[in-house]
């Protein structure tokens, strides 16, 4: 009986193994230190493909300053900030974000941060950053 | 007499069970997470598609990549632990150190070490031409052992510039087999010189220098 119960949760691991396709979600330990508020309340949405193209960057731009520097401090401060577990990944000041602004851009962009334990951006703020990294990651 | 009957019975069906087990597993490899119906194509033992392809797509022909070659001409080979995973001090790490920041390194041909000398990566790819879904495969293994790399999860960043990404088109990655891991569908909606990035085990932090985390990109043409 243990068995074939065995092999057939063999069977249904295989799919399930088969079918871990998602992009990598971080483990949970990234998530130890976040507030209450700070953590996913459930499961999210599927990742839309909303890349705004360079062409949409005309007009009023967000600024760094005023929108994207508090929104960073306030939804990747907790890791990646000194004495958090991505402190060697800092996003501290404009300097670093600007360094790492593909790859910030792009983990944004596939969904894969912030992680799946914490809350994810609400649209108004996806597309808010995602315009400012497209734009050119101004310090303005 | 019934319970001779029945183990003969269950010596038949034990198997059948076992074959019907791997079965549903093989087929849930080939087709079960299918959801988007616009397919990757299914590439052919060389990895070129069975489908018409305009040539000049794929890895891009240059210098062999030999960043992991030492001053002294001996390879440079950067051990990893598991337990270094989710180790945030970068003090507690082999070199002792934080890294530094990181030279971010793109390769010619199909083959090439992480930037970190960590693995030694191998990838081809079906057609590669633009607005088409592209499967990728990549061949993982450890530069200390030379054994095959197991739980990667590999995902990619795919990029033209710092500010235009390839659509996101959700690829999934599958296991082939120990070391051999299937991404896609990834899609190019440019002509041009793309970059194609892996990642490696980024479920890890990168703080020490003995993660498993790593990354590699290779250029990638688009006719």
């Amino acid at each position: 009986m243990f068995r074939r119960r065995a092999w057939s949760s063999l069977g249904l691991a295989s799919i399930v193994l088969a079918c871990s396709s998602e992009p990598a979600k971080p483990s949970d330990a990234f998530c130890d230190g976040l507030t209450a508020e700070q953590l996913a309340t459930g499961p999210r949405g599927s990742c839309p493909d909303d890349l705004p193209s360079d062409t949409e960057c005309t007009g009023m731009l967000p600024s760094y300053q005023a929108d994207i520097a508090p929104l960073v401090s306030t939804r990747c401060g907790a890791c990646h900030a000194p004495g958090g577990i991505e402190a060697s990944f800092p996003l501290t000041t404009h300097a670093e974000l600007y360094g790492q602004r593909r790859g910030v851009l792009n983990q944004i962009f596939t969904c894969a941060m912030p992680p799946a334990c914490a809350r994810g951006l609400e649209a108004e703020q996806r597309a808010t950053l995602l315009k400012w990294f497209v734009c050119g990651a101004l310090d303005n | 007499m019934g319970s001779r009957a029945s183990g003969r019975r269950s010596l038949i069906l034990r198997p059948l069970g076992v074959l019907l087990a791997f079965a549903i597993g093989a087929a849930s490899l080939t087709g079960g997470c299918s959801s988007d119906p616009k397919q990757p194509e299914t590439p052919t033992a060389g990895g070129a598609s069975s489908q018409a392809c305009s040539e000049g797509g794929g890895p891009v022909p240059g210098d062999d990549d030999a960043h992991c070659i030492g001053a002294d001409g001996n390879p440079v080979i950067q051990e990893t632990l598991a337990e270094a995973c989710m180790d945030s001090s970068p003090a507690a790490g082999a070199g002792g150190a934080a890294p530094a920041e990181e030279e971010e390194l793109t390769l010619f041909n199909a083959e090439g070490d992480d930037d970190d000398c960590k693995y030694h990566v191998a990838f081809s790819a079906n057609c590669v031409e633009r607005s088409r879904d592209v499967t990728l495969t990549l061949h993982l293994a450890n530069r200390s052992d030379d054994s095959a790399v197991v739980g990667a999860t590999p995902t990619t960043e795919i990029y033209l510039s710092d500010t235009h990404l390839a659509p996101n088109t959700k690829p999934k990655t599958v296991v082939v087999e120990p070391g051999v891991y299937k991404l896609g569908p990834v899609r190019f909606d440019k002509p041009g010189r793309w970059t194609v990035r892996f990642h490696l085990f980024e479920e890890c932090l990168d703080a020490r220098e003995d993660s498993p985390h790593g990354h590699v990109a290779f250029y990638v043409d688009v006719p």
